[in-house]
C-alpha cells in the first residue's frame, strides 16, 4: 500500500541494490545535466547525484523484517471509515497485514507470500485468492491498490530517474521524475517524487498516466526510527475524487525485530488474525 | 364486371404462361409469409433470451441507481409495494433482487462475480433460470441456518471457471453498503445454463436475506424485476406500474428538466434498461422490407412481362374490341384485372403454402445449430440452443397477399394504359 509502506512490507535483504541501473556515461550525462538545470536561485542547493538520492530513499524502509500497527482512515464521498491494522513483514515477499477494528471487520486480513496474494474472510475462515486481474482494484476498499501490496520489486527497478530541483509551495524540493524501463510490467507512466532537500525525506509522490495525475501522496509527520527519519503518516488522493483520501498512520513501527516465519502461513495467520 | 370475366379467361388461354407467372409470385409470397414468421419468432427469442433470463420486461430501481449502479443506492421494498405491483394490468410475478459485485471463489482460483440476492420462490416466478438447473438443484424455500454455509447456485461456465459444483465451498469477499468489508462462507448447491452470456458466466444467486446479510443492506433492495404477459407492450406495462406505485419513469439524467432525486423510484421497461439490445431488434424487425424489396422486385418484373407481352400479342383483338365499341377505360379495367387476378390468386396460393411451412416450423421449430460449427448459435449474448420457434402471426400471413396485390396493380398499370389508348384502325391494319 503506497510505495512506502509496499517497501516496508517487502523488506529488501541490506546490500541489495534495487537502483536505477545507470550506465557511466549516463550518470555523467545526468550529473551534467543536472547541472545545468541549477538556477541561480537555487544554486546554493546542488543536485545531488541520483544514485545516492534514491538509494537513500529505497533504504529508509529498508528492513530484514518489521512489524508495525496503523491506523487507516478511508475518506468517501458517503462517509468516513477508520480501520486498525497490524501488520508483520520478512525478507523480500512475506507480508500479513490484519484488520483489528471495526469489530464487523476484524480479523480481516491480507496475506502476500511469494506465490502469490490472500484475502483471508474470517467469517467464513478461509483464504480467498486475488486473481492478477484484480491488482489494480482498490485494496480493502481504500484508495491503496492491491498493486500497491504485490509489486515484487521495487519502483526502482521498473523506472529510471532524472534528479532535478523544483519548487512546491514555496519551498524547494529535489524532483525525482521517473520513467518507465523499455519493456518494465507498470502501471503507470511516470512518477515525480519530491524529496526534501536537506534529509532527503520523501515529501510528494505524484502517479501519472499517459500525462494525467492519478493520484498523488503526501508524507507527514517525520519521526526518528531505528537511527533513520522516517514519515509517520501518508496521504494518499486520487486525482479524479478530489475530495476523498486514505491516511494511513503509524501508530507503531518496529524495524528488523525477530518475526515468526509461521505467521505467514495458513495456520499462523488464523492465529494471528484471531488473536 | 364483364372485364374480370374477360380477364381471367384471358388468362387461361396462355395456361403455361400465366402458371408460370403465378408460380412465381406464389413463391414470392410464400417466402415472405416465412420470413415474417421467422422475424417474428427470432425477435421474440431474442427479447425473452435478453429480458426473462435476467431483467425481466420491466424494472424498477432508485433513479440513482438506475443511473450508477452502487451497493448503498438501495430502497425497501414492503409487502405492500409487491402485491401493487402485482396487482397491475400486464404484470406476471415480480422479483426483489439485491445485486452485488464481489470477488468470488476458494484458495486456488477466483473471480468478479455477480451477486444476486433473490427471494427463490419469486424469483422462480419472474424467471426461468430455477427450471435451467443443470447440476443440483434450485435454493431452497428459507436459507440456511448459521453456522451452515449460505447456499448458491451458479452460472455453468462460472461453475467451471473456478472449478466446483454441487456441494462445494467458496467464499464471498465484497464490499457492502456501509463500506465495510463482508464475507461469507458459500455452499454450492446447483448451477444453471440458461443461454444469456451475463448469468451463465458471471452470476452467482443467493437468498435475499444471505445477500442482505453479507452487504450490510438490512430490508433493502436494489432492484424488482418484473416479468410482463406482452413482451412487446412493457412501455405500457411500465407506465401502469409507475402509476399505481406513484413512481416516475425518467431517469436522473433523461429529459430537459431538472435532475430527478437521486432516491426516487424509476420504472423502466426493457428498451430503456437494454438499448443497444432494443436498437438492434427495431432494425431487425424493419430489415424485412428490403426482402420485400428484392423479392417482389423480381415477381413484379415477371408479372409486368407476362402481362406486356399477352397484351401485345392480342393487340389485334384489341383493335377489333375498341373498333366495335370498347371503351379505353374498360380496356384499362380488363388489362389490370389480369395482373390483379394473378397477384390475387398467386398470393393465395403462396399465402397457403407460406403459411403451412411456418405453421409447421412453428410448432416443431427450426434448429439454428445446423448454422454453427459447435452446437450452439448465440448472438448478443442470447444463446439459441435447441430449436426456434416461427411465430405465425395474422400479420405474416395477411401483409405479403396485401403487399402483392398492390404490387400487381402497379405492375399492370403501364400494360393496362399501353392498351387502352390503342388507335383501332392502324392497329387492326397492322401498321402499330
Amino acid at each position: 500500500m503506497g510505495a512506502i509502506i509496499m517497501r516496508l512490507m517487502r523488506s529488501v535483504p541490506p546490500g541489495r541494490r534495487i537502483l536505477p541501473r545507470l550506465g557511466g556515461v549516463a550518470s555523467i550525462l545526468l550529473a551534467v545535466s543536472g547541472a545545468v538545470l541549477i538556477s541561480p536561485v537555487e544554486a546554493q542547493v546542488p543536485v545531488p547525484d541520483v544514485s545516492r538520492v534514491m538509494d537513500y530513499i529505497d533504504d529508509l524502509y529498508r528492513a530484514q523484517s518489521s512489524y508495525s500497527s496503523m491506523r487507516m482512515t478511508v475518506v468517501r464521498e458517503r462517509g468516513t471509515r477508520e480501520l486498525e491494522l497490524e501488520a508483520w513483514s520478512k525478507g523480500d515477499d512475506e507480508t500479513l497485514i490484519v484488520i483489528r477494528s471495526p469489530a464487523r471487520e476484524a480479523g480481516t486480513a491480507t496475506l502476500r507470500t511469494e506465490d502469490g496474494l490472500w484475502n483471508y474472510a474470517p467469517r467464513a475462515d478461509r483464504l480467498i485468492r486475488i486473481p492478477t486481474g484484480l491488482l489494480s482494484d482498490s485494496w480493502m476498499g481504500s484508495h491503496f491498490t492491491n498493486d500497491d501490496l504485490m509489486r515484487e520489486t521495487s519502483y526502482l527497478d521498473d523506472y529510471d530517474a532524472v534528479l532535478s530541483l523544483d519548487e512546491l509551495a514555496g519551498v524547494t524540493y529535489l524532483k525525482a521524475v521517473l520513467t518507465p524501463k523499455p519493456d518494465a510490467p507498470v502501471v503507470y507512466s511516470e512518477m515525480i517524487w519530491y524529496i526534501t532537500t536537506e534529509d532527503w525525506i520523501p515529501y510528494r509522490t505524484e502517479y501519472y498516466d499517459d500525462g494525467n495525475l492519478i493520484r498523488s501522496m503526501t508524507f507527514e509527520r517525520i519521526q526518528t526510527i531505528s537511527g533513520k527519519k522516517i514519515p509517520m503518516r501518508m496521504i494518499i488522493v486520487p486525482e479524479d475524487e478530489p475530495e476523498e483520501r486514505t491516511v494511513v498512520e503509524y501508530l507503531e513501527l518496529e524495524l528488523d525485530v525477530p518475526v515468526d516465519d509461521e505467521i505467514f502461513t495458513r495456520q499462523g495467520l488464523r492465529r494471528a488474525a484471531r488473536g | 364486371m364483364i372485364s374480370a370475366k374477360i380477364g381471367i379467361r384471358n388468362l387461361a388461354r396462355n395456361r403455361w404462361r400465366s402458371g408460370l407467372t403465378l408460380g412465381g409470385i406464389a413463391l414470392s409470397v410464400a417466402f415472405m409469409v416465412w420470413i415474417i414468421g421467422f422475424m417474428e419468432g427470432w425477435l421474440g427469442t431474442m427479447i425473452r433470451g435478453a429480458t426473462a433470463v435476467e431483467t425481466g420486461q420491466v424494472q424498477i430501481h432508485t433513479a440513482g441507481f438506475a443511473d450508477k449502479p452502487r451497493v448503498y443506492r438501495s430502497f425497501t421494498v414492503s409487502r405492500e409495494m409487491l402485491e401493487t405491483v402485482a396487482g397491475v394490468d400486464g404484470v406476471v410475478a415480480a422479483s426483489p433482487r439485491v445485486k452485488l459485485n464481489g470477488l468470488v471463489g476458494h484458495e486456488e482460483k477466483s473471480q468478479v462475480g455477480r451477486i444476486f440476492g433473490v427471494d427463490p420462490i419469486l424469483e422462480a416466478e419472474t424467471t426461468p433460470v430455477p427450471e435451467t438447473i443443470v447440476e443440483g438443484r434450485w435454493l431452497s424455500p428459507d436459507p440456511a441456518e448459521f453456522p451452515r454455509p449460505r447456499e448458491v447456485v451458479l452460472g455453468e461456465v462460472m461453475a467451471q471457471q473456478l472449478r466446483v459444483g454441487p456441494g462445494d465451498e467458496l467464499v464471498v469477499f465484497l464490499e457492502a453498503a456501509d463500506g465495510s468489508l463482508g464475507n461469507d462462507l458459500l455452499e454450492v448447491v446447483g448451477t444453471v445454463r440458461t443461454g444469456n452470456t451475463a448469468v451463465d458466466r458471471m452470476t452467482v444467486y443467493m437468498h435475499l436475506e444471505d445477500a442482505r446479510f453479507v452487504a450490510a443492506l438490512d430490508g433493502q433492495v436494489h432492484e424488482l424485476a418484473i416479468a410482463t404477459t406482452n413482451l412487446l407492450q412493457a412501455r405500457e406495462t411500465a407506465g401502469l406500474i409507475a402509476v399505481a406505485l406513484g413512481a416516475q419513469t425518467q431517469g436522473v439524467r433523461d429529459g430537459d428538466g431538472p435532475p430527478a432525486d437521486e432516491e426516487a423510484l424509476l420504472v423502466r421497461p426493457w428498451p430503456e434498461i437494454l438499448p443497444s439490445m432494443y436498437q438492434m431488434l427495431t432494425l431487425s424487425s424493419r430489415s424485412y422490407w428490403i426482402t420485400y424489396l428484392l423479392i417482389y422486385l423480381v415477381a413484379a418484373i415477371g408479372l409486368l412481362n407476362t402481362q406486356r407481352m399477352s397484351a401485345l400479342e392480342r393487340k389485334r383483338e384489341f383493335g377489333v374490341l375498341m373498333a366495335i365499341g370498347m371503351r379505353p377505360r374498360k380496356m384499362f379495367r380488363m388489362i389490370l384485372t389480369e395482373s390483379l387476378v394473378l397477384g390475387a390468386l398467386g398470393g393465395l396460393i403462396g399465402t397457403f403454402v407460406g403459411a403451412l411451412i411456418t405453421w409447421y416450423h412453428a410448432t416443431i421449430g427450426l434448429n439454428l445449430a445446423l448454422f454453427t460449427d459447435h452446437g450452439e448459435y448465440t448472438f448478443m449474448g442470447v444463446a439459441f440452443s435447441g430449436r426456434m420457434y416461427s411465430i405465425l402471426t395474422p400479420m405474416a400471413a395477411l401483409q405479403p397477399i396485401l403487399v402483392m396485390v398492390l404490387v400487381a396493380f402497379l405492375a399492370g398499370l403501364w400494360p393496362a394504359v399501353k392498351s387502352a389508348r390503342l388507335d383501332p384502325a392502324p392497329t387492326i391494319a397492322g401498321r402499330q
